[in-house]
């Protein structure tokens, strides 16, 4: 099916990230990882290290915020990109859990009359209410991984190291990865390469919406995302079953991982929150949604 | 028990995560602090670390993990440590010795995204200072061997009356080529891959440098 396919392209593209970094660790090449990739001496950084080793070190290191403002523009334009494309999480998920997405709660037996009674807002008045929603939904679902990236960040300026690193599950993913190189190639065994994973797998099996309501760095991402105004979901009014049927449908919010309602906004997670995963697209059964370039482009 | 929730969320009043989100929201602060706070305490040995990333505190207030030194050396004397080093160190660049040596390109101070590894004068800088094993020398145990004195590309070691090495501690920089070529292990048959009759130690930052 369609669903499948739009998957099927995310997890090769994350492994093809996660792939292409393996090489250059193996080739030496100096690659990196997710944490600073790059040749030479230009490295994209991630932002949120960026910012953790600006706190702990007491540095403003004004070389990497051309990098810091690059992703951060890149995110206000394509939105959490990142999250739904290169982050490899989803695709470790997929292989520990057989999961690729956060599994939300199920929203089909639980409608009610009043809720279908709601005036359902107009594709343009969606931009609208997300927009103002935002104050509100951030305290929603962002809030949490708004707690965690001051938590973060105040952790890295009070012990003056960059303290989330250590636990970080996508810097740990690479971790296990150049552990296994290093045994490979070396011949230098571990406890690493047990430890690494069991520490990934407690995030993400044992606190199942990590991506949603913990990760510092979607939170980070989700401050830049708030800016974003292309590739946004939205609901054609004239085909969704809701409107048009009048029979109750809530198989967009429930397949998207952040609970975002593109309908009226209700869920818990805001549109800055959208990942552009496109599985609310292709789980709507009459193709309502779609991922326009402009919001305002007919 | 998911139907208030979801009767919270409907209301469109929720502007309090849910108390589940509220405990792992604490949950997660409280395990980062109390790491932070443990491993700041935690005593930790000192690491051979990389030319420019002698400064501990500002090494390891900067250092991302990220790789790129370690891969970048064309040496591949960079590699890294694990977490029975400390969990703080775990994944940090230290120099392996018995891998390779430095010839101090720089490469991995170029790649270093945050200065962890700062831009170092080659004439000043010490990576640490060689020390000779007297129970693992070959000169110690039974005379002869000079691999260490020939291969020194500073002159630093040379052979008292005994003869048995001496390092001097002003003209050694720890670039590890004495490590690295010492036959200690392949002659003498010890078990394990880094046994070594001389040996680059970290200086001690407060210690002083003329032993």
């Amino acid at each position: 099916m369609n669903s499948s396919r739009t998957r099927t392209l995310r997890m090769t593209t994350m492994a093809v990230v996660a792939i292409t970094i393996s090489i250059g660790a193996v080739k030496n090449a100096g690659t990196g990882s997710l944490s600073a990739f790059g040749v030479e001496n230009i490295s994209a950084i991630c932002p949120l290290g960026y910012l953790e080793t600006a706190f702990a070190g007491r540095e403003f290191l004004p070389h990497l915020l051309i990098s810091f403002l690059v992703i951060a523009g890149l995110t206000a334009l394509l939105g959490r990109v990142f999250c739904g494309w290169i982050c490899p999480i989803p695709l470790v998920r997929k292989l520990v859990v057989n999961k690729v997405d956060e599994v939300q709660k199920d929203f089909t037996n639980s409608t009610t009359n009043e809720d279908s009674a709601q005036p359902i807002l107009a594709d343009r008045e969606i931009a609208k209410a997300s927009c103002s929603q935002e104050s509100s939904s951030a305290a929603n679902n962002s809030s949490s991984g708004l707690v965690i990236l001051g938590v973060t960040l105040g952790s890295s300026a009070i012990f003056g190291f960059p303290v989330f690193c250590l636990i970080c599950p996508i810097g740990l993913v690479f971790a296990t990865l150049f552990a296994l190189i290093r045994l490979l190639h070396f011949n230098e065994p571990s406890f690493d390469l047990i430890v690494f994973p069991v520490i990934i797998i407690v995030e993400l099996v044992l606190l199942k919406k990590w991506c949603s309501k913990l990760c510092p760095v979607g939170a980070l991402l989700s401050l830049f995302s708030r800016f974003n105004r292309t590739l946004v979901p939205t609901v054609d009014r004239s085909r969704c079953l809701e409107e048009s049927h009048d029979i109750k449908c809530q198989r967009c919010r429930s397949a998207c991982s952040f609970d975002v309602d593109l309908k009226n906004g209700s869920g818990t997670g805001g549109i800055s929150d959208c990942t552009k995963c496109r599985e609310c697209a292709d789980h709507c059964p009459v193709q309502a949604i779609r991922f326009r370039w402009g919001r305002w482009m007919k | 028990m998911k139907q208030p929730e979801f009767e919270k969320v409907q209301s469109k009043s929720l502007t309090r995560p849910t108390r589940r989100t509220f405990l792992k929201m604490t949950g997660g602060a409280a395990v980062l602090l109390g790491l932070g706070g443990a491993l700041a305490v935690f005593p930790r040995k000192a690491l051979l670390r990389p030319p420019g990333g002698q400064d501990e505190a500002a090494f390891i207030a900067r250092c991302l993990r990220c790789d790129r030194c370690r891969s970048v050396c064309p040496t591949a004397v960079i590699g890294l440590a694990h977490l029975s080093d400390s969990i703080l160190d775990a994944r940090t660049p230290v120099m392996k010795f018995h891998l390779g040596y430095c010839n101090f390109c720089n490469k991995c101070v170029e790649v270093c995204p945050t200065q962890a590894l700062k831009p170092f004068d080659s004439k000043t800088v010490k990576i640490g200072l060689a020390t000779v094993q007297q129970d693992t020398c070959i000169a110690w145990d039974s005379r002869g061997c000079m691999v260490c004195m020939n291969e020194c590309p500073y002159h630093a070691i040379t052979f008292d009356d005994q003869g048995h090495p001496v390092v001097d501690s002003y003209k050694c920089n720890g670039c590890g080529l004495c490590e690295k070529v010492c036959p200690a292990l392949v002659m003498r048959s010890y078990i394990g891959g880094n046994v070594r009759g001389i040996v680059v130690t970290p200086i001690s930052r407060k210690g002083d440098e003329s032993v």
